[in-house]
């Protein structure tokens, strides 16, 4: 079965070059963000993919991303999981994301995580 | 003997009542020519007085709605005893002429337990009674003629400052009703005449009349007094309590004098209210003024207990400067002291005191010979008296408060520095974790090149934790002011070269650094590219357009002092280092925040640019550790340009 596109969002070079060193090795096609704002232009060109969302953003932040996603009817042609902070996380319950994963995390963590959305 | 008991019992359930305290209390009055003693049970908050009588108040049911009242319980005449003058904090009180307060441990000491009509007092006050002169002079002798005494059981209550100013008042007050109740026999003890007491008919003897009128001018005054006293306790702000003092004082002085000022001690000058009074005339409202006073020119004031300045016209003192200045030929100065101290200070008169003072009134009149009567000048510092325990309180009070706000503001923003910290962390910890992870996952197949990338980013990661765990140890230290810098000659360009290599690599080309090569600063080794690294970060931050620049230009020691910075290095030759980044542009208001402890935090946090808000703060402790001072300019919309100062040093010799 083929894989999904995964959308690497993060504000932080160094974050985003690890998740696609480790995406790479492990046969993902790959789409970079760096804020809320092109993450939801990557969004808008169609099709579904797999999103992993960094909350905390200058700009357009992850939960602006979400709200946006709900509002426009897409919400449901993605899976998003939230990379950020566990402190963090607690305080944005009221979104839905499909999972989440808390910073410091291991490789099997994340590789773990997207395999169990990949349908 | 009938009319005093009534008037002491009077005076007593009013003193009573207007105490703060509404525990359980025993009170005694006893003037020393009759050795009366009457007795007085105060029943108030049942909450305060359970357990102060020996018997809570469960009775009174809780659902009226109402708030109970303190009610004053006099036991009738029958049970009322008579204690030696000499026992207890009553002959301390007469002895040494001012208001004795004795707290828990503090009454052992002072006095025996069984000299004390209660023996299980938790805290006691004696106020002692002058007599008043009927032709009060300046400073009257002071005459003990009796002590107002009064007593707590109730260890959860303490007489407090206002306590006892009430008192003092208060005690003023009784001396003033007994001269005009003893006015005909004023010095022997005796018992008062029926026809002079309050509830009897007027007659129409001259002297009676004379008698009469002067007690209703002395009711007048008293009644004065008592809302000059609520108006000064009224407000815990200083500020109004000044301008009540200024007001009330106004009221209590007639014709002659025009102005009133108050000295405000923390601005070592003279500033204050004024207003210009007149009995007939229009009341001007108050405007702020401000004397150049130097404050050290007031210790006679501490000595005497009052002041009256007179220029002696040779233009040298500072009586002389406010008198060209103002048009005073004299004034009266009356200081408002802390009122503990009144109580501290033994072996001394009752209104002396060299504590610290709260401020001083200030009454002159321009134009003319300073003229104002005796009995004006007594009511005044009955005034000032109580207006020392209102601004004692309320300067305690904001002190306090100020304290507790600060207190809150800090903690909040340390929680959210140990919150900022903790994420800041978490981005090299998790690139350490994930690059591990790659390697012993996929170990096998990862070629070389592969790992010496892996194995760099590694090392940057914990370079990152290293800065940053140097950088929380700086700031531990500047809090405990025990930061040391050692200072030398550092190549300002390897610095900044070496900052930047600190930076991600794919960040780094959007930084140019113009500083020449041979540009040598007297800084520190660690903390010179932690600085660059703190101010290139920041401006890496807040910029994605033009690429930032780092910079650098020579500078004379005058012409920086020229542009306002203050400098704690004497050298003479300064580089000016920039950093210049291409962003949005700091707002004036932002920009006077910057340098402060948590200035970016305060900023708001609905943008969340990741930092700890301390990177400008720690930059400022480091360039002032080594003598210079660093600034902002900034554009809006065209971005900033943080400049910072160092002395040039002389390249080292070569080794």
């Amino acid at each position: 079965m083929a894989k999904p596109t995964v959308l690497i969002v993060d504000d932080d070079p160094s974050i985003r070059k690890l998740l696609q060193e480790v995406l790479t090795l492990e046969g993902y096609p790959l789409e970079t963000a760096a804020d809320g704002a092109e993450a939801l232009a990557a969004l808008e060109r169609g099709g579904s993919r797999l999103v992993l969302l960094d909350l905390l953003m200058p700009n357009v932040a992850g939960w602006d991303v979400m709200q946006a996603l709900e509002a426009n009817g897409t919400r449901a042609q993605h899976k998003i999981i939230f990379v950020s902070a566990n402190d963090k996380l607690e305080d944005y319950r009221h979104l839905t994301p499909d999972d989440e994963l808390a910073k410091p995390f291991t490789v099997d963590q994340l590789i773990n995580v997207i395999q169990k959305h990949v349908a | 003997m009938a009319a005093h008991a009534e008037f002491f019992e009077e005076a007593l359930t009013e003193a009573v009542a207007r105490l703060r305290a509404d525990g359980g209390e025993i009170v005694t009055f006893e003037p020393k020519s009759q050795a009366l003693v009457l007795r007085a049970r105060v029943r108030g908050n049942p909450l305060f007085s359970r357990g102060a009588l020996g018997r809570s108040s469960p009775s009174r049911p809780r659902d009226t709605g109402l708030e109970e009242q303190p009610t004053v319980v006099l036991p009738a005449a029958a049970a009322m005893r008579v204690f030696p003058v000499d026992a207890g904090i009553r002959g301390l009180a007469y002895q040494r002429r001012h208001p004795i307060v004795l707290r828990g441990d503090e009454i052992e000491l002072a006095v025996r337990r069984e000299d004390l009509p209660v023996a299980d007092a938790s805290c006691c006050v004696g106020v002692p009674i002058f007599r008043v002169s009927a032709s009060p002079t300046l400073r009257p002798e002071p005459d003990v003629i009796g002590v107002l005494t009064l007593y707590i059981r109730d260890p959860m209550w303490s007489f407090s400052d206002a306590d006892v100013s009430l008192l003092v008042l208060h005690a003023d007050r009784i001396a003033r009703t007994m001269l005009l109740m003893d006015a005909p026999r004023e010095h022997e003890p005796r018992e008062f005449p029926a026809e002079l007491r309050p509830d009897v008919a007027p007659n129409t003897t001259p002297h009676d009349d004379s008698i009469r009128h002067e007690r209703a001018d002395h009711e007048k005054l008293l009644s004065q007094l008592s809302n000059a006293v609520l108006t000064l306790n009224a407000s815990l702000d200083p500020a109004i309590t000044a301008r009540a003092l200024v007001e009330q004082a106004a009221l209590f002085t007639s014709s002659a004098v025009r102005m009133v000022f108050l000295v405000d001690e923390e601005a070592k000058c003279l500033m204050g209210v004024e207003t210009n009074w007149q009995p007939d005339g229009p009341h001007t409202p108050f405007h702020d003024v401000r004397f150049s006073f130097a404050w050290q020119d007031l210790g006679k004031l501490r000595e005497q207990g009052f002041l009256v300045l007179r220029p002696d016209g040779d233009g040298g003192t500072t009586e002389d400067r406010i008198a060209a200045e103002y048009q005073i030929e004299s004034c009266l100065v009356l200081p408002l002291e802390r009122s503990e101290r009144l109580q501290q200070q033994e072996d001394t008169g009752p209104l002396r005191a060299s504590g610290p003072l709260l401020g001083a009134l200030f009454v002159y009149t321009p134009h003319q010979p300073y003229r104002i009567n005796p009995k004006e000048i007594h009511h005044l510092q009955t005034l000032v008296k109580s207006a020392s325990g209102a601004m004692s309180n309320a300067k305690l009070y904001r002190n306090l408060h100020d304290a507790h706000e600060k207190q809150k503001e800090l903690d909040k923003y340390k929680d959210d520095f140990i919150l900022t910290v903790s994420h800041e962390f978490r981005t090299p910890l998790t690139a350490i974790e994930g690059y591990t992870g790659l390697i012993s996952r996929h170990g096998n197949k990862l070629d070389q090149t592969k790992l010496d990338a892996f194995a760099a980013e590694i090392k940057l990661a914990m370079d990152q934790l290293t800065g940053m765990l140097g950088t929380l140890a700086d700031v531990s230290r500047m809090d405990s002011n025990a930061l040391e810098v050692s200072p030398g000659p550092i190549n300002a360009h390897a610095a900044a070269e070496k900052a930047l290599s600190q930076q991600l690599p794919e960040w780094q080309p959007r930084v140019t650094i113009e500083v020449p090569d041979d540009l040598w600063v007297l800084a520190d080794e660690e903390r010179l590219p932690r600085m660059f690294s703190n101010l290139i970060g920041n401006a890496l931050k807040y910029t994605d357009k033009k690429p930032c620049r780092v910079t650098a230009h020579a500078a004379t020691r005058e012409k920086l002092l020229e542009g306002g910075h203050r400098l704690k290095s004497d050298a003479e030759r300064w580089a000016v280092i920039g950093v210049r980044d291409y962003g949005s542009g700091i707002s004036k208001e932002d920009q006077a925040r910057l340098f402060q402890k948590f200035g970016r935090l305060a900023q708001s946090r609905t943008t969340p640019i990741r930092g700890t808000g301390l990177g400008l703060w720690i930059c400022r402790q480091y360039v002032e550790a080594l003598g210079g001072a660093i600034w902002v300019e900034s554009w809006i919309g065209d971005g900033s340009l943080f400049e910072f100062c160092l002395p040039v040093a002389d390249p080292p010799s070569q080794a």
